[in-house]
């Protein structure tokens, strides 16, 4: 009995050696040293941050090789589509990306709120409430902040006037608003925090932007069918494991 | 002169096409470098844009960032030289500005560490040619305004200088030859044509041009001189050719008059010799003798035709013979010539056949002795000369106006041919063909000669052609041949007939001293209607005309007292005389009808002896006729001997036995002059057979007078 399981297992092994999977994944453009605790570069080029730990994790556990490309989130959302990458990290759920991408998860929840200076006092309660701000607000090019979000920069001009975009991972923003060059943006309400303590003059406003899960998008492109089906495997038996948890876990202790 | 045809406006036209043309092709070139290097030079500013550009449009297309692209789309038609831009990435395109005729393309590559190269898409940056054209715009000014301007200063400095070195000297120079009087101008004359010093082809003109005024001066003079000897040499020279002209031309007179007597005085020993031979011919009987007489016979009747040739041949060529038109009826000469040789031509067994146009006028107005003479040259020649086949006369009458008509009379034979280098020569007196046999064809060569003449004299011409060994054809083509009236034509018919019963009552004088010829005269009208009166002298012929006023007068022209031409001058010049027909009766062959009618007003002319049928001929012109309806007969020599003998022997039997005793007589004696007197005693019983033996005699043919007396 023993022996067969063995047989079993050398065989499956055999099988995922000899079924290669290589998985470009997208992240985040940061530099070294960068408070950011999502996606962290190191000296040697290495990544870790909490994203990189979920997604690490995931394709280690599907036995799948991976490399790391730093590019903007809207490049990304194109070349997934195009099959030039394979994999994206927070991967918002909505109806347009499920045409070009697999999802699964989720692998983690994300908040989106918006940053003003503390000295601003806008009335914000609803989205419909930014149009009567006469500053400019901005978020990351290509971000999906929810339904509602999306829906009313599709069908109202007016809402859409008040933001611009930026590439994504630019910290620059803080300094930015700190000198009053816009009226705030939007961020991932878990990397705001060390952020803001560089910049006191900057506050998190009280209206939340958008909460939802997030998840690992897979190119529908470049990965084949075989792959996805390994990938679920995994994800399921590290939700079994519990290993997910025990590594957001960590990491909440070091914010 | 024209400036355009001075030389210097030539060699200007000429160096400027070439510099014109070499400076628009210089012109053209520049500018076309001009352009290419403002098109190198858009193109380079446009690689300059592109260099400043690509990077930002590859992040921005990295980024998929539209308001980024088409900021930068923006900036780039910001400058001048681009008139558009095109970015086109996957999923942003931008179009800002117009497209224009030029286009820089180039790939957008994004490269980054993390993804390598990556080919995001392509731009194109649009210019346009106008900006070419805007930058060149001025130079192209600049080029043209120096081609001209340098063209221009040539021009002027060409015409300047070819003015003053070759178009005023030569002006001067030509100004100098047109103006250049020999007569005038003196050795010492120099032109100057005002390029001293320098010394080219001009001055070396210039010096050649005064060497040969002087030339042309001296042999002028020279000229003079010598045009005055001349004159002088000619006008000798002229009263030389004068006299030696006149010279020439009585020499000529007396040449043909010598010709004329000789040739007159010739046949009455050839006479001689002629008959006696013919009378040795009953008496021999050895054939050897019959043989040489048989030869001096032949050689004698050639001598004697061929006296009658260069009769014939020196009248033509002293101007003697003149064409007497007259009604003719050509049919009946060429029936006459064809009786006249039907027994040569049964004997040769060649067919005569005349092919006469059907709408020949009955009668024309042409010589009909002289183109009797011709036909029977003509047809002789073609008798003789064909051995087998056919000898044809083709008369084809062309009417081209009313009254005249073009004749053409053809006598083709198949005979013998002449050869193509002969054709011409024949014509010459005394040629025949080279190398012919003259014991078979004998003649003298002159029986052409003396048509060809007479038919140029009748203003025609006279051609052969033909081809040796089958034949030869002669032409006679006579223009604007006169139709003879329609009563002359009657004449015409009744003519070879006309006889002197068929006159009408008249009254003729016959003006003649010697006594037996007035008498003979006399005697031929007794038993007419013609009454002649006869005048011994020209004293009487003048009286009786005056008083009796005949109808006719023939007239003797050596008379005593007064001569015929005094007369009939007198009776011509008399109001009541002058429309009386006078008609001379001349011994001199030589006499010029012409003349005769021209000088003293006669009417005709007969020769001396008289021939009754010419007389009645003559005298039927002038004096009316009773129309007769006798069928025409032919007066062919030979046809008359044969037809005629069974009336002949009717006729002699009737003669008294003295006559023709007395005619024996003079044929053995060959007394020519009894011959004849005896002849004209039996010409008023039957002028026919009076009229036949004296052609016999004639010809020589005393046997067959001799024959007839028989009967
Ligand atoms: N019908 C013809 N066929 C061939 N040869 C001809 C003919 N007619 C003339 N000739 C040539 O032209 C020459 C000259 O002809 P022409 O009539 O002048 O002289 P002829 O006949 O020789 O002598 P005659 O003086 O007797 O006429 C002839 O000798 C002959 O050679
Ligand atoms: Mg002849």
């Amino acid at each position: 009995m023993k022996q067969l399981l063995m047989f079993l297992l050398t065989c499956f092994v055999f099988h995922s050696a000899y079924a290669i999977c290589k998985i470009k994944v997208r992240t985040a453009k940061v530099s070294v040293g960068e408070n950011s605790l999502k996606y962290i570069i190191h000296d040697d080029g290495s990544w870790s941050g909490l994203t990189i730990d979920l997604t690490k994790a995931l394709l280690e556990e599907a036995g799948c090789q991976y490399t790391f490309h730093p590019m903007p989130w809207k490049r990304a959302l194109a070349d997934l589509e195009d099959g030039h990458i394979d994999m994206m990290m927070n991967f918002s759920f909505n109806k347009d990306r499920e045409k070009f991408a697999y999802y699964i998860g989720p692998m983690d929840e994300e908040k989106m709120i918006l940053i003003v200076q503390k000295k601003s006092n806008y009335q914000i309660n609803s989205l419909e409430d930014f149009k009567k701000i006469p500053v400019k607000f901005s978020f990351e090019r290509g971000a999906y902040l929810g339904k509602v979000f999306d829906n009313k920069l599709k069908t109202d001009p007016e809402f859409k006037k008040k933001f611009s975009q930026f590439s994504g991972g630019d910290i620059t923003n803080y300094e930015r608003l700190a000198l009053g060059r816009m009226g705030g943006f939007i961020a991932d309400k878990y990397e705001v925090a060390i952020h803001l303590k560089k910049f006191p003059q900057l506050i998190v406003h009280p209206f939340t932007i958008n909460h939802d899960w997030v998840y690992w998008g897979i190119s529908r492109k470049s990965v084949s069918a075989e792959t996805i089906l390994k990938l679920y495997q995994a994800y399921i038996r590290l939700k079994d494991k519990k290993s997910l948890e025990q590594i957001v876990h960590q990491y909440a202790k070091l914010q | 002169m024209n400036v355009r045809r001075t030389l210097g406006f030539q060699l200007l036209v000429a160096v400027f096409s070439v510099y014109i043309f070499v400076t628009m092709i210089t012109t053209i070139t520049q500018m076309y470098i001009e352009w290419t290097n403002a098109e190198d030079e858009i193109k380079n500013d446009l690689i300059s844009l592109q260099n400043s550009f690509e990077s930002g449009i590859a992040l921005a297309l990295w980024e998929l960032s539209e308001e980024q692209t088409q900021r930068i789309a923006r900036g780039i038609i910001y400058f001048n030289i681009a008139t558009g831009v095109q970015i086109e990435g996957k999923r942003i395109k931008v179009q800002l500005g117009e497209k224009g005729d030029i286009q820089h393309k180039f790939e957008i590559i994004y490269t980054a560490e993390e993804v390598g190269q990556r080919s995001l898409g392509f731009a194109i940056i649009y210019s346009t040619r106008k900006l070419i054209f805007d930058r060149v715009k001025y130079s192209y000014i600049s080029i043209v305004v120096n081609a001209v301007l340098k063209t221009f200063l040539l021009w002027v400095i060409v015409l300047l200088i070819s003015h003053r070195l070759i178009t005023l000297p030569l002006r001067k120079l030509t100004h100098e030859s047109q103006t250049l009087d020999l007569e005038k101008v003196d050795r010492s004359k120099k032109v100057n044509i005002g390029l001293d010093r320098r010394e080219n082809e001009l001055t070396l003109l210039e010096s050649s041009f005064n060497n040969m005024v002087q030339k042309l001066v001296k042999s002028r003079s020279e000229l003079d001189r010598v045009n005055q000897n001349l004159e002088i040499k000619v006008k000798e020279r002229t009263e030389e050719l004068k006299l030696a002209k006149e010279k020439a031309e009585i020499a000529n007179h007396a040449k043909s008059e010598f010709i004329a007597n000789m040739s007159h005085e010739l046949r009455a020993p050839m006479n001689a010799v002629l008959g006696f031979a013919q009378l040795l011919d009953t008496l021999v009987t050895d054939s050897q003798q019959k043989r040489y007489l048989h030869s001096i016979q032949t050689g004698g009747k050639s001598l004697l035709t061929l006296m009658n040739d260069i009769l014939d041949l020196s009248k033509i060529e002293s101007g003697k013979i003149h064409i007497q038109r007259q009604p003719t009826h050509l049919h009946n000469l060429v029936e006459d010539a064809s009786n006249i040789f039907s027994l040569k031509l049964s004997q040769k067994h060649l067919k005569f056949i005349q092919e006469i146009d059907e709408n020949l006028f009955p009668a024309l107005m042409l010589d009909p002795v002289r183109i009797r003479q011709v036909l029977l040259n003509l047809i002789g020649n073609a008798v003789k000369f064909t051995e087998e086949g056919h000898i044809k006369v083709t008369i084809k009458q062309k009417q081209k106006e009313e009254s005249v008509v073009d004749l053409i009379i053809v006598i083709k034979d198949t005979g013998i041919g002449i050869p193509e280098k002969e054709q011409k020569k024949i014509f010459e007196s005394f040629y025949q063909q080279a190398g012919q046999d003259f014991n078979k064809y004998g003649g003298s060569g002159l029986g052409l000669t003396i048509s060809k003449r007479l038919i140029e004299q009748m203003d025609g011409v006279l051609s052969v052609t033909s081809e040796v060994g089958k034949g030869s054809v002669f032409k006679i083509a006579l223009n604007q041949v006169a139709i003879a009236p329609l009563e002359e034509a009657d004449v015409a018919e009744k003519n070879p007939l006309v006889k002197k019963e068929f006159f009408k009552p008249a009254t003729i004088l016959i003006a003649d001293d010697v006594e037996s010829n007035r008498e003979l005269l006399a005697e031929v009208f007794k038993d007419t209607e013609i009454n002649a009166m006869v005048a011994a002298n020209g004293q009487d012929a003048l009286l009786f005309a005056e008083e009796h006023l005949p109808d006719l007068i023939l007239m003797d022209l050596k008379m005593p007292i007064v001569n015929g031409y005094e007369v009939t001058r007198l009776l011509k010049s008399n109001n009541n005389t002058k429309h009386i027909p006078i008609i001379a009766l001349s011994s001199s062959i030589t006499e010029n009808e012409e003349e005769l009618h021209k000088k003293y007003g006669f009417d005709g002319s007969l020769p001396k002896p008289v021939s009754f049928t010419n007389l009645f001929l003559i005298m039927s012109q002038f004096l009316a006729i009773e129309t007769i309806t006798e069928k025409p007969k032919s007066f062919g020599l030979e046809e008359q001997s044969t037809q005629s003998v069974p009336l002949i022997a009717e006729v002699v039997r009737d003669l008294p036995k003295e006559w023709k005793e007395n005619m024996k007589q003079a044929i053995n004696r060959v007394d020519v002059k009894q011959i004849n007197l005896l002849i004209n005693q039996i010409q008023e019983q039957d002028a026919q057979l009076a009229e036949t033996i004296k052609m016999k005699v004639d010809n020589f043919e005393y046997q067959d007078i001799l024959a007839i007396l028989q009967f």
